[in-house]
């Protein structure tokens, strides 16, 4: 994994979480939300786990050892 | 005068509250290693897990959670949810350029972001004015601040405390805890102003839960509403703007980057992030639920009036259910506690970043002990003219005051292209910076000069993205008319990494 690629990955989950596929209002809810607020929340809930899992996995990387190692 | 919210004991406990901070300062006086600047402002780098998840955490999120964001979801509904997402794309800001600037920071000992610029790019001019713009949108966020602590605590009190009193109380309260103890004192305070915040949000959470049924008992109300409609393709856009310039603004605030040197150990920055991470679920979300409800409770509310719909959910909480009324009093320290620390965060990096970037630049052969003292008389001197300002402004200078994000977001390039490119030279970032800069404030200032031709977000997108869209541009243009090539000093920054 690069870090663009960690980068590029955060960018696509942000903009996921803006309601760009719902454009007329539907008379339903989920748990008291109209469809694309709700979306909207699960998406930035994912967004959440994702800058997690990355921290957990990618520090490393984001913090350029990848980097120090292809110089050495 | 209006009616208090607090009576005599409430303001009694709040004053009490007040004071302990000052124990706080003693304590972290107390607590000091050594007389140096990297022992006032970055706790000499000590900071464990608990108490920097928690300065960051008391930091990121100001009063305006508690009472701006509620009555900002009153008015715009879920299309306000747009505040969650970007608390937490804060997080994943600093992903940008953390991991990095920590390591090269135990190394080059950094003490302001200021260090960083200056050692990466060599430049006097680069730094000043990247420090200028720290200083200006630090000290725009202290008077905004100091403004909403003043009507807080009036409104509290029922205006037995004036605006100008509150203002003046509380600034001398802040400047002598964190005088006392610096970095040290206000990261203390803020683990009970943390803790203050999170149980205020919590509470008015699950009580408006309990008296209303929250947002599935106010559905049957929001659906017939305008709440209920997605927004529009202008409306997304500029969604996505906010997205991104509050996430990359935020996470370039100087006190932000501080606690990022401060903290003890990489494992604890990292743990502190994962947990930061999910606390807007439990801060801002609830407080757009408890607008939101606010909303359907309290329908047809005049903006002005809508901006105390925390504190009308808060009358009739204590009204229906006069067992948690003492809830109110622990709410209202919090709103004000939450206030206080990012004011006091606010105001130390202003000082420090004075006295490292500045003042000390012109006296290098100055002592530590020497520094310090600098730093803490500065700090007095902002604090002393914030508060006046804050009492003194007209409210249509106000409109100036928001400059702050925009502002910041020009610096981004400087920080996070500076880190990780090597060929990045100071010329291209200089001009980008300035370009940015010029354009966004041009944009900004020509819409308060004529809101009808320049619109405040043309094409939905903020002034600050079109200023950092030039910054860019410029910064690779100049890049390629220059060429690249290593500058020395980001070697050196290299090589700090690889140590």
């Amino acid at each position: 994994m690069n870090r663009s690629y960690i980068y590029c990955l955060l960018v696509i989950f942000l903009a996921l979480t803006v309601p760009w596929f719902y454009s007329e209002p539907r008379q339903e809810h989920v748990f008291g939300f109209p469809t694309w607020a709700f979306y909207s929340f699960l998406m930035t809930v994912v967004f959440a786990v994702v800058i997690t899992l990355i921290i957990q996995v990618y520090w490393d990387l984001l913090a350029g050892e990848e980097e120090e190692e292809s110089e050495e | 005068m209006s009616d208090a919210l607090l009576g005599t004991g409430g303001l009694v406990f709040m004053g009490l509250y007040l004071f302990s901070l000052i124990g706080v300062g003693l304590l972290g006086r107390a607590a000091r290693k050594e007389d140096s600047l990297a022992d006032f402002y970055l706790s000499g780098r000590s900071l464990g897990l608990f108490v920097l998840l928690m300065t960051l955490y008391a930091t990121q999120y100001s009063g305006n959670t508690l009472i701006g964001f509620t009555a900002k979801a009153y008015r715009q509904g879920f299309q306000f949810l747009v505040s969650v997402t970007f608390m937490m794309a804060v997080i994943g800001a600093y992903l940008l350029y953390a991991p990095k600037l920590y390591r090269i920071s135990r190394k080059r000992k950094y003490i302001t972001p200021g260090d960083f610029i200056q050692d990466r790019f060599g430049s006097r001019f680069l730094t000043v004015v990247t420090t200028i713009l720290f200083i200006v949108a630090l000290g725009n966020y202290v008077l905004s601040n100091l403004k909403a602590i003043g009507y807080i605590v009036f409104e509290s009190s029922g205006g037995r405390i004036s605006f100008a009193q509150g203002i003046i109380a509380l600034s001398l309260i802040m400047v002598i805890y964190e005088t006392l103890g610096g970095m040290r004192s206000v990261a203390w305070t803020d683990v009970i102003q943390g803790v203050l915040l999170l149980i205020g949000c919590v509470f008015i959470f699950f009580t408006i839960e309990h008296l209303y049924g929250g947002l599935s008992g106010a559905t049957g109300t929001l659906m017939s509403g305008k709440f209920w409609t997605p927004p529009t393709t202008q409306q997304k856009v500029s969604w996505m703007s906010t997205l991104v310039l509050i996430s990359l603004g935020i996470s370039i605030y100087p006190h932000a980057i501080q606690r990022i040197f401060a903290a003890k150990s990489e494992i604890a920055l990292k743990r502190s992030f994962q947990v930061m991470v999910f606390m807007p679920i439990v801060t801002t979300f609830f407080m757009i639920v408890v607008g939101i409800v606010g909303a359907a409770q309290f329908p047809n509310l005049d903006k002005q009036a809508s901006e105390k719909i925390t504190l009308k959910l808060l009358n009739e909480i204590a009204r229906q259910l006069p067992a948690v009324s003492f809830m109110l009093v622990v709410f209202l320290s919090a709103a004000v506690a939450a206030i206080m620390s990012t004011v006091d965060s606010a105001l130390l990096s202003i000082s420090c970043l004075f006295t490292q970037d500045i003042y000390r630049p012109a006296r290098p052969d100055a002592e530590q002990s020497h520094l310090t003292l600098v730093g803490k008389r500065f700090s007095w001197l902002v604090m002393a003219l914030m508060a006046f300002l804050a009492i003194v402004l007209p409210q249509t200078i106000w409109r100036l005051i928001v400059i702050k994000l925009e502002l910041l977001c020009q610096v981004v390039p400087a920080i996070v292209l500076g880190i990780h490119f090597r060929s990045l030279r100071t010329s291209a970032v200089t001009a980008g910076l300035l370009t940015g800069t010029c354009l966004t404030l041009g944009l900004m200032f020509a819409n308060i000069y004529d809101a009808e031709l320049v619109a405040k977000k043309p094409l939905g997108i903020h002034a600050g993205l079109w200023g950092l869209a030039a910054n860019l541009i410029v910064l690779a243009i100049v890049t390629a008319l220059q060429g690249n090539g290593p500058a020395q000093q980001q070697e050196a920054v290299d090589g700090a990494v690889a140590e």
